[in-house]
């Protein structure tokens, strides 16, 4: 009877320590801007690379967005196809751009505030990838005006899991 | 004791089963990871009046090529591009190096759409062009403005690095069928190099 109990919690030990949870860590240090950037517009981080990933799985990150002028300004957050790739990343498929979920694709943002607007992917179930694949996240200052304007890009490299 | 076993072993297989299969999927870890780095592009100079350097208000003619060069607003610029043959200047002002893509979208007013051929294919309501960068040479290193999805542009600018540029652009080869004001945009990326 002693062992039955025994063999009872074993089991039960070893399908607990089993049965993790997936939620995907996040890790990466917050840094603060140079002061010299106080006035212009940027965007952090430049790369966002996810590992492991796989059908059905999700992956976020905050995406920080600075508005460097003296007025407020909207900016557009898009999803938006690589112009190029990371060596040894193809282009996401064209799907992809329905899995990219963006928490503020409109944020208004005052003179110098930094807000950040949370960025996720979900691959649903039963959908395919290349093994490495990369997709844009498109920031546009759209109160900009002139013939010549200016748009900052964070990289989303994805790595499927083997 | 042998019944006990038997029965321990059922009761195991039973359970670890269904939960094994679960956990194929469930039990791998997404890796999301970043580096702090800070992404900003600006242009000190964000308009150009084609043809209009020289001497503001000038129309401009079908198949005809224009150059954003402070030179001449028809003058082709030397190679190797020198600095004063270019109109505009990036300035990286993040703290890492950056790639630079322009797009240049189709014109509004009177419609002539991007041939996506560079500088040197126009055709009816169609133009053409190109980007051209300091100390690049000409032709040979002009880098095709498309639509949508043009090549890389300016290749690892480093983080407090310039470059000054500029565009060619050939008109469409009919005739304008009005004077209408016709504008467009060139939206230039910046990504982490």
């Amino acid at each position: 009877m002693k062992k039955l109990i025994g063999l009872i919690v074993l089991a039960g030990l070893l399908l607990s320590a089993c049965a993790q949870p997936s939620a995907p860590p996040v890790t990466g240090e917050e840094a603060s801007p140079p002061p010299e950037l106080y006035d212009k517009t940027w965007i952090s981080p430049g790369k966002v690379e996810v590992g492991n990933f796989y059908p059905g799985a999700r992956a976020e990150y905050p995406l920080s967005i600075h508005n460097g002028k003296d007025e407020p300004a909207k900016f557009s957050v898009t999803y938006r196809v690589a112009d190029n790739t990371g060596e040894g990343y193809v282009t996401a498929p064209s799907e992809a751009q329905g899995w990219v979920i963006i928490a503020d694709p409109a944020p208004v943002l005052a003179a110098k505030e930094t807000r950040q607007v949370l960025i996720a992917v979900e691959m649903p179930k039963g959908t395919k990838a290349s093994p490495k694949w990369e997709f844009w996240i498109a920031v546009k200052d759209v109160t900009q005006t002139g013939m010549v304007q200016t748009e900052l890009a964070c990289r989303w490299l994805v790595e499927m899991r083997k | 004791m042998r019944k006990t076993l038997i029965t321990i072993l059922m009761a195991l297989a039973l359970v670890v089963v269904p939960v094994g299969s679960a956990l194929a999927d469930s039990s791998v870890t997404v890796n999301v990871t970043a580096t702090p780095a800070f992404v900003s592009l600006t242009v000190d100079v964000n308009t150009w009046e084609i043809n209009g350097i020289a001497v503001p208000g000038s129309k401009i003619r079908p198949s005809t090529t224009y150059y954003s060069n402070p030179l001449g607003d028809t003058t082709a610029p030397a190679t190797p591009v020198v600095d004063s043959a270019c109109r505009f200047q990036f300035t990286s002002n993040g703290n890492v190096a950056i790639d630079i893509t322009c797009n240049f979208a189709n014109f509004a007013g009177i419609v002539m759409t991007n041939s996506n051929g560079g500088y040197t294919v126009n055709g009816a309501t169609a133009f053409g062009a190109s980007g051209y960068a300091s100390v690049a040479a000409w032709p040979g290193g002009a880098v095709i403005f498309q639509n949508a999805n043009s090549a890389k542009f300016i290749d690892n600018l480093p983080a407090g690095g310039t470059k000054k540029w500029g565009v060619a652009l050939k008109t469409q080869s009919d005739v304008f069928t009005a004077a209408t004001a016709m504008t467009s945009t060139i939206t230039c990326t910046a990504a982490e190099h």
